[in-house]
């Protein structure tokens, strides 16, 4: 008999996701993912003044305000007709690639890898390494004291990294990870002023000439970041995917092999050529990559708290008009969809299109494909392409190949930043004009689209990454890729559902990109009501 | 005006600031953020002083809700026509 298992919320991601799994026999039937907090970032811009949207759609979220606001420059570029100058766009592609190292290890480490890792057999090291005995005595006087968050609780399962000698290694490896990002935060506030909500990036361009002082302070902490990722964040992805244990997970939570990424990261000033290629694969179908057509984009609202009126719309034409009393809505995100299908974005999705493109000798030079040799990765990324599915290992690990790609490209764009030069092209606001943005972002394709008339803002969307990964089912009854992956999946324990976890972290999802609305007051949550 | 540490605790370790950043300051500690401090960012107007060359490519941006040390930066180097510091980097 079926049983329905709900996760609320999911814990160690970004925000506030459910998740309810219908398991029967053992392994999961069905699935539904829900995005519990409403985002009304969209409707606070209407009526203002355009240069306020990269501030405020900042706000979105704590976690990557760097990809929103970057984002909304690249839309009121395009709204102002900005001719970008190469300064700006390189200072904004050194910018958003440290904030994928930030993120990239910030996911592995302090999100996923307590799926993987049990911290409980660090009390059992045995050896003399001064580091790890120091590590072992700290997590043992935390657990006297009974502060033992966020290591426990947690789901029991007897498949964790239980060596004490590697778990105190890779616990280690966690507390560096602190260490590490906030050098990559670093990184960012020399060029954008400080990080999180920075303010470095405006229409037109960027506020921070370049200079020999902080190139140099910037290539100083790229240097120590590039090491760690090679020596450390790469070596261990590789360690925990060779656990037998984890040999399922090769191929499952396979998202169904739809996979779509905008391409980031402009080596131009039109983006015509892009460090992360732009395009999209159905039917894991890696090596045919399609050309992107945004006309293609739509979001369906069908099992969304919004009104049907609004469902199956383009971005440029989108709404945000709640309906929280909606029979059959499950969740506060709309179904994204492209050409009528879910699709996967992240790291997964850009690494595939780059293969896919790289294999079909479509890029310059390859970088993807010798990196998967040389690491000793081909034979796994085939086995993959033989059973037709990527699962939740290379969702991890090509986020971890792109971070070292990234790290490593950067350091070759510090060399072409000019002193001296332009960084802004002043543009007035158009009386009308349609503008968007689209990047990448940490966890995948990022769009903002804006409609400015009478020199105000009529209109405002985004489409968050995370929208397309844990978005609901759409009006064709389409489940969103997560529901997907899950379906399946392993529960012999309904009690500690470990690989529903495991499975949905490994999508690193932010829902931040919601907001309560709260009284300041009486700290409630407000009741809003739709005029 | 904001009331903030921001110009002496300054960001991530120090490193730097928004005005720092040749940027304005959004008020953002304000209870006001962000519905009383609409818009954001203005263009500063051309400022000219005899026997000093305009700094035509210097983002002049003045905040809704500049700080007083802040706003008070900014005009200096702008007056005096040099570079802004680079944010305590060095």
């Amino acid at each position: 008999m079926a049983q329905l298992i709900s996760i609320d919320p999911v814990t160690r991601i970004e925000g506030h996701l459910r998740i309810d799994v219908e398991v029967e026999n053992g392994v999961v039937k069905d699935a539904w993912s829900s995005g519990t907090m409403f985002r009304g970032i969209e409707m606070l811009l209407k009526g203002k003044h355009p240069f306020d949207a990269q501030q405020v759609t900042e706000r979105i979220c704590g976690v990557c305000p760097l990809v929103h606001g970057t984002a909304a420059s690249y839309n009121l570029d395009d709204a102002l007709g900005v001719e970008l100058p190469d300064n700006a766009r390189i200072i904004r592609n050194l910018c958003l690639g440290a904030n994928f190292i930030q993120s990239h290890i910030l996911h592995f480490y302090h999100l996923a890898a307590l799926d993987y890792v049990d911290v409980t057999a660090v009390a059992k090291y045995a050896g003399n390494d001064p580091a790890l005995v120091a590590l072992k005595d700290k997590i043992a006087a935390l657990a006297k004291a009974g502060d033992v968050y966020p290591f426990l609780p947690r789901y029991e399962s007897n498949d964790y990294v239980s060596d004490p000698e590697l778990a105190a290694i890779l616990v280690s490896h966690y507390v560096q990870a602190l260490e590490m990002r906030k050098k990559a935060q670093e990184m960012l506030s020399i060029f954008y002023g400080r990080m999180p909500s920075f303010v470095g990036t405006v229409p037109g361009g960027v506020t921070v000439h370049p200079t020999v002082s902080n190139i140099a302070a910037f290539r100083a902490r790229l240097s120590e970041l590039r090491a760690w990722i090679d020596s450390v964040y790469v070596q261990d992805i590789l360690t925990v995917a060779k656990v037998s244990a984890y040999a399922p997970f090769l191929t499952a939570g396979d998202s169904g092999g739809n996979y779509l990424a905008y391409g980031g990261f402009d080596q131009d000033s039109k983006g015509a050529e892009k460090f992360l290629p732009r395009g999209y694969i159905t039917g894991n179908n890696v090596t045919a990559v399609g050309e992107f057509d945004e006309a293609k984009l739509t979001e369906s609202v069908k099992y969304s708290w919004y009104k049907d009126e609004t469902d199956w719309l383009h971005p440029k034409e989108g709404k945000t008009e709640p309906d929280v009393h909606k029979e059959g809505a499950y969740s506060f995100l709309k179904a994204p969809r492209y050409d009528g299908k879910p699709m996967e974005v992240g790291p997964m999705a850009r690494m595939l299109v780059l293969a896919g493109l790289e294999l079909g000798g479509k890029r310059k030079e390859k970088k993807l494909m010798p990196l998967i040799e040389k690491l000793g990765l081909a034979s796994a990324v085939d086995a993959c392409v033989q059973a037709g599915k990527f699962g939740i290992l290379p969702r991890h690990a090509m986020r971890a190949l792109e971070c070292k790609l990234l790290a490593d490209e950067m350091d070759k764009w510090l060399d072409e930043l000019k002193p001296g030069e332009k960084i802004w092209d002043k543009k007035d606001i158009p009386g009308e004009s349609y503008g968007r943005g689209l990047v990448e972002g940490p966890r995948g394709a990022l769009g903002h689209w804006i409609h400015i008339k009478n020199k105000v803002i009529e209109n405002y969307q985004c489409i968050v990454p995370t929208t397309w990964n844990a978005a609901p089912r759409d009006k064709n009854g389409n489940r969103g890729p997560i529901e997907t992956a899950l379906i399946g999946l392993p529960v012999p324990d309904p009690e500690n559902p470990i690989n529903v976890v495991r499975c949905v972290r490994s999508f690193d999802p932010c829902l931040a990109c919601a907001i309560h609305v709260i009284h300041p007051e009486h700290n409630g949550v407000k009741e809003f009501r739709v005029v | 005006m904001t009331y903030a540490d921001c110009p002496t605790r300054r960001w991530n370790s120090g490193v730097n600031w928004c005005v720092g950043a040749n940027a304005p300051c959004h008020g953002c500690a304000e209870p006001a953020f962000y519905k009383n401090l609409s818009p954001l960012y203005e263009p500063l107007p051309e400022v000219h002083f005899a026997g000093l060359t305009p700094m035509i490519d210097t983002l002049g941006w003045i905040g809704a809700a500049a700080t007083a040390a802040g706003i008070g930066a900014h005009y200096l180097y702008k007056q005096l026509g040099k570079k802004e510091p680079e944010g305590g980097e060095s």
